[in-house]
């Protein structure tokens, strides 16, 4: 069965001295931002407190500044910040925070495949958007999903791990859900 | 004395690292997640030209532009001369630098630095800066570097320590342990020359410093550094100021891997806070990192060896020339490790070593995991392949036959350390034999051998070995000390100058305090590398954290510990002999016991107040080195050139893995960055000295796709210098992959590769000209 | 970088052309490239997004993929993957990177010449049409009249690539999309190339061979499929057919060992095509 698709509505944008008014939503919250017409999302994000989005490269070649626009992970630093008008955008800290960890946080945790850190936050959005899709990927699979956010520290060996990990947690919570 | 067999309660355990949760949050705060208010961005020019005097600068148009607080530039700061190495003082690298000099030796040397409101507004005044240059003849090759009419690099009268600024030498080092005439016994001589290449650390955060004022006009820096006590004494050298006048804070960092154990971005980025007058952050693009941050030293190996039928190796000569680029950071120690921690792994009856480091006009060498021994062991283990072969023997029966064994030492220890002579040592742990067996059968070493006897086809499989050791420390150089305070609850802090950049080593080290005081490791409360809280710690370099510093943790807790049991005694009624401390609590051998909270109440309020503390420093006498045996199992398309790991095993020994799951993840990574380095990676240079491939796109470092199956098998000796038996592992893993590789292609094709990287194209021409 | 001051998410075609049309505009399609790239002096950037041209569809007349689908729209659709025996798959899959694959569109892809990006090579090889916007009217072009030359050179600023369809003839070919790089994440590759074989009775009767990346612009070989044509498909007529391929091209650096290199991977990228049991 074909899904319906809505048609868009066309929207035109205007900056003034500079800045751009938009409206998009950040980790659930919606609301109204004020955006230079230079600014990348990276470094919108990043100014707005976003910090565990990260500044690696700055071309679009290792990962680190990893968001989710509307649910697909995306290079923030090859985005113009205005563009995340009408979207949705999904940071590390909306997934999940110490005091409540997303069983992925949790994973890569369990798993030591958190040494440095710095390229985390890319790789677990990335494995979020895998796993919603994919709820059992193989090795090839994470493999392939994440060959697109570098790390130095690692060899990707425990990383890997962790992915299935959280794999197998998500499904014991959705198990136990059903259950309830 | 505990020994291998001791059950430890939380060492050797596989502990959450305790930063893990926060960094995988997004909540962990790296150098540019907290700014200061009123914060400037600054920005460097870089000299387009290779080597060029400085006739003429004009920065009047660039201090215009609006938004400019600060331009610098040799006119206007400090003359002082000092080395940006970060090492013990008195560093042993040569004083050449300056924080902006009047001659640029390197196409991305720095010409000036820019504090701007905006980061446009600072691009903008660097456009504006007029330069005048005097364009100089370069030299690029390290041999041409020292030949008579090469141009001279560093021609200026105010260096120190540079031993032939003429020839361009800016280390020499030569050894000579002779046992017999040379080569006279010996049934085979093999002589072979290697060529190792340019590379860079590619740590993801790049390099960034924040520069503020407290509220008493001290300088603070916030910086991502491996070796916060360094900065702050080479930048106040560099400044003329004095040491109290600055503060340096590491926070979380990503990674370094020797590139941030560098003191080069703060000085500048120091000097531009005092002109500015406000905050000013420094953070190195991408393309900066790759060619104005540090880099591997390229080398050329010269490998003479004599052996004997029945497998001796007689002698062994390596003569090595490192290029350090356009200054000399590291430049006598790199070049020492690249013997002192290769050449005593055989023994050899005849041993030589000459080694010089040459200045080129390229981008500056440094620090890089494995430090030298990376470049020596490549070739050492490419040879002992090539002496195998010569004399018809298995090459791993023939590393059997020589390596060095518990109980033994080697003349190279007293005679060669890292920037000086060394220490006499003898292995007192030295589990080498055993990573063989377990590296063997891992890998099906035996059947596989036997299979690749016989190919056809296109695509030949093969298989090779690589034995390492790397050392534990600078010994009598590296110092490191703790302080560990008590609190009401029987939590404790402990502060530690040690610095964690994503080894673990805060984990490792509040392990071995709890271990010592009986309690959980997240009862320990760590805070590191801020020299104005911290005790002082030579830095994470030379692995010497676990060993070093987890010695300093280790008697810190045991004074804790003492003045424990002399409250507790008072409590309990008990001599303190018969207590020990026990999952959170004071136990008599009676069976009493009090919690540590009531300890801590009772010092800090009841009786006799005074704080439970303690500080204590630690510095090695022995390095005793981890231990490893790599086999790597590859395939070559002998069509295309093309070599695809099918498989790489690494065991490894160091001692008692204080967290095992911390050392697996450090030598997985270290494998991993070996293999690439031995596959893809390479700075290449145009004919002017410019970088070509100075981006993620253009140097190849391997992503999860590309990693092919590693396999870290972890196995325990007791070291007994070393906390709980520890030694250190993180460096050794990556001097592997590149000998493992080049025996496995030999077993594969019969072709010796002898200038990594092994690309496709390379590969082909040498099976082309084998035909 | 450039400060705009208008951004515009145009709902249709018309209204995007219409857009572009003005003195001062830009396209974003993907935000790969565009994005941080955009021209000295562009006042406005037209963001592709919200067009209702993500569709993969195949008719009658072949396979339609919409102008900003991108490498993961490709691999999720049944339909793309399995045309001409997965030659489209594979180009998507070795795009080197899974942000990369989210982003990058069809349209993008091939708007500019990027030695190393994979769809050219495939829509060369499959005698691909492209439906562009473009001076008052819309109109399939093929692909090969078009390759080589940025979009905007060939037929204007304002042009606007709509959809390219892989004509229904190639839809049961036997294709085989390689990429030949010092690692498989490697964006720059020593060489692309697609190959795509009809066979009639066992013997071949089409052929689509193109090269990438080991060229500035995409090429066809030509030689090498006049060759193949009218013969069962072995390693001998392979090797024959490739032999002559690397004359006449001008293949740059490393241009020894490319020679030596493209005869043996567009060998076995015909050989890998032709293969029944795939």
């Amino acid at each position: 069965m074909t899904a319906v698709r809505k048609t868009a509505k066309a929207i035109s944008l205007t900056a003034e001295n500079g800045i751009f008014s938009i409206e998009a939503a950040v980790n659930g919250v919606r609301g109204s931002w004020r955006v230079g017409a230079e600014d990348t999302l990276l470094s919108a994000l990043r100014a707005n407190g976003w910090k565990g989005v990260k500044r690696g490269c700055d071309t679009g070649e290792c990962g680190s500044c990893t968001v989710l626009v509307d649910g697909t992970p995306e290079l923030a630093c090859l985005k113009l910040a205005v563009s995340a008008h009408g979207r949705e955008i999904t940071t590390i800290e909306g997934l999940g925070s110490p005091a409540e960890p997303h069983p992925l946080q949790e994973a890569f945790v369990e798993a030591g495949a958190v040494q440095c850190g710095f390229c985390i936050p890319g790789m677990i959005l990335v494995s979020k958007a895998l796993l919603d899709k994919n709820p059992e990927p193989s090795e090839t699979q994470i493999r392939h999903a994440l060959d697109g956010n570098l790390c130095r520290c690692t060899g990707y060996v425990k990383q890997v791990e962790a992915v299935r990990l959280a794999a197998g947690k998500i499904k014991n919570r959705e198990v136990r859900r059903a259950g309830q | 004395m505990p020994d291998n067999k001791t059950a430890f309660k939380v060492v050797n355990q596989r502990v959450n690292k305790l930063d893990s949760l926060g960094l995988a949050c997004g909540t962990a705060e790296f150098a540019d997640d907290w700014n200061p208010p009123r914060m400037l961005i600054g920005r460097l020019l870089y000299s387009p030209h290779a080597h060029a005097r400085i006739k003429k600068i004009d920065t009047s148009a660039a201090e215009r532009v609006p938004g400019v607080a600060a331009v610098l530039t040799y006119k206007n700061t400090p003359r002082i001369r000092h080395t940006t190495a970060g090492q013990g003082f008195p560093e042993p690298s040569p004083y050449d630098s300056l924080i902006f000099d009047d001659k640029m030796r390197f196409a991305g040397d720095r010409v000036a630095a820019v504090a701007a409101e905006t980061a446009e507004a600072a691009q903008e005044a660097l456009s504006k800066i007029k330069v005048d240059y005097e364009v100089l003849p370069a030299v690029f090759d390290i041999l041409d570097a020292a030949k008579d009419g090469a141009p001279v690099i560093h021609d200026e009268d105010d260096a120190k320590n540079i031993p032939d600024a003429k020839h361009n030498i800016c280390a020499a080092y030569a050894l000579d342990i002779k046992d017999h005439e040379w080569y006279s016994t010996a049934d085979a001589v093999i002589e072979q020359t290697y060529k190792t290449q340019y590379a860079q650390h590619c740590a993801l955060e790049p390099h960034t410093v924040i520069a503020y004022f407290d509220a008493d006009g001290r300088i603070v820096l916030r910086s991502s550094t491996q070796v916060p006590f360094h900065v702050r004494r080479i930048v106040a050298q560099s400044l003329g100021i004095e040491v109290r006048r600055i503060r340096v804070i590491k926070p979380r960092i990503g990674g370094g891997f020797g590139s941030k154990q560098e003191v080069f971005l703060d000085q500048a980025c120091a000097a531009l806070l005092l002109a500015a007058k406000r905050p000013v952050k420094m953070e190195l693009s991408r393309k900066e990192v790759f060619v104005s941050s540090r880099t591997r030293h390229p080398a050329v190996i010269r490998l003479k060896t004599g052996v004997k039928k029945d497998g001796k190796i007689t002698d062994l000569d390596l003569a090595i020339t490192l290029g350090n680029g356009a200054y000399g950071a590291h430049a006598l120690t790199v070049m020492m490790c690249s013997g002192s921690h290769t050449m005593p792994l055989y023994q050899a009856q005849n041993n030589k070593f000459t080694g010089r480091t040459v200045y080129t006009n390229l981008p500056v060498a440094g620090a890089y995991r494995g430090y030298g021994a990376t470049q020596g062991f490549f070739a050492l283990e490419s040879q002992m392949d090539m002496m195998a072969e010569a004399i018809g023997m298995d090459p791993v029966e023939f590393r059997l036959k020589n390596y060095i064994k518990q109980g033994q030492g080697s003349p190279i220890f007293k005679a060669m350390g890292e920037g000086r002579e060394g220490v006499e040592q003898v292995m007192q742990s030295c589990g080498l034999e055993r990573c063989i067996e377990e590296g063997l059968k891992a890998s099906g070493w035996r059947e596989k051998r036997e299979l690749y006897k016989k190919q056809a086809g296109a695509k030949r499989r093969g298989i090779g070995c690589a034995c390492l050791m790397q050392g534990s420390g600078i010994p009598e150089v590296d110092m490191a000390s703790a302080t560990i305070k008590m609190n009401e609850d029987g939590s404790f802090n402990l502060l530690i100058g040690a610095a964690d950049l994503g080894t673990g080593s805060d984990t490792v080290l509040a392990q071995i305090a709890a271990e010592v005081l009986g309690v959980r490791h997240c009862d320990i409360l760590v805070y590191s590398s801020d020299t104005d809280l911290t005790p002082f710690d030579v830095g994470a370099y030379a692995s010497s954290t676990t060993f070093i510093s987890g010695n300093a943790v280790r008697k810190t807790a045991e004074n804790v510990k003492t003045m424990i049991l002399s409250v507790a005694a008072k409590i309990l009624n008990e001599k303190p002999e018969n207590l020990r401390l026990e999952g959170g609590r004071v136990v008599a051998a009676s069976g009493i016991s009090c919690p540590l909270s009531e300890v801590a109440n009772t010092s800090l309020y009841y009786h006799d107040q005074h704080q439970i503390i303690a500080s204590a420093s630690h510095t090695a006498t022995t390095s005793p080195p981890p231990f490893s045996a790599h086999c790597a199992e590859v395939e070559v398309d002998t069509e295309t050139g093309a070599v695809a790991v099918l498989n790489y095993v690494a065991a490894v020994e160091c001692g008692t893995a204080i967290n095992p799951a911390l050392a697996e993840g450090q030598n997985d990574g270290a494998v991993l960055n070996g293999l690439s380095f031995a596959l893809t990676e390479e700075l290449e240079f145009n004919a002017a000295g410019a970088a070509k491939n100075a981006g993620f796109r253009g140097y190849k470092i391997f992503g999860a796709y590309d990693t092919p199956p590693i396999k870290t098998i972890l196995l325990s000796t007791y070291e007994p210098a070393g906390p709980f038996g520890a030694k250190s592992v993180s460096e050794i893993g990556i001097n592997g992959p590149q000998p493992a590789l080049a025996n496995a292609i030999y077993n594969a094709v019969g072709v010796r590769l002898t200038e990594p990287p092994f690309t496709p194209d390379k590969v082909l021409a040498a099976i082309r000209a084998k035909r | 970088m450039t400060k705009i001051s208008s951004y515009y998410l145009p709902a249709t075609v018309r209204e995007a052309a219409s857009r572009l049309s003005k003195p001062g505009a830009a396209v974003i399609a993907g935000s790969t490239l565009a994005a941080r790239n955009l021209p000295a002096g562009t006042m406005a950037a037209v963001d592709l997004r919200s067009l209702p041209l993500k569709y993969i569809k195949a008719d009658a007349k072949g396979l339609h993929l919409g102008a900003c689908a991108t490498f993961s729209d490709i691999l999720d659709s049944k339909t793309a993957c399995a045309w001409a025996g997965g030659i489209l798959r594979s180009a998507a899959f070795k795009v080197s990177s899974q942000l990369i694959r989210n982003m990058a569109t069809v349209g993008g892809n091939i708007a500019r010449p990027m030695p190393y990006n994979h769809l050219p090579p495939v829509f060369a090889a499959l005698d691909a049409k492209v439906l562009v916007a473009a001076k008052g009217k819309t109109a399939y072009y093929q692909f090969g009249e078009l390759a080589g030359k940025p979009l905007a050179d060939t037929l204007g600023k304002k042009a606007l690539i709509v959809e390219v369809l892989l004509p229904a003839a190639t839809k049961n070919m036997r294709g085989v999309f390689e990429k030949f790089s010092k690692a498989p994440s490697m964006w720059e590759s020593y060489a692309l190339v697609a190959a795509a074989l009809a066979f009639k009775n066992g013997v071949c009767s089409g052929a689509g061979v193109a090269l990438g990346a080991a060229v500035p612009r995409v090429v066809r070989l030509a030689a090498v499929e006049a060759a193949l044509i009218g013969s069962p498909v072995t390693e001998k007529t392979a090797g024959a057919a490739v032999s002559a391929a690397p004359d006449g091209l001008e293949l740059g650096a490393q241009r020894e060992y490319k020679r030596e290199l493209l005869p043996v991977l567009i060998r076995r990228a015909i050989i890998a095509a032709a293969r029944e049991d795939k």
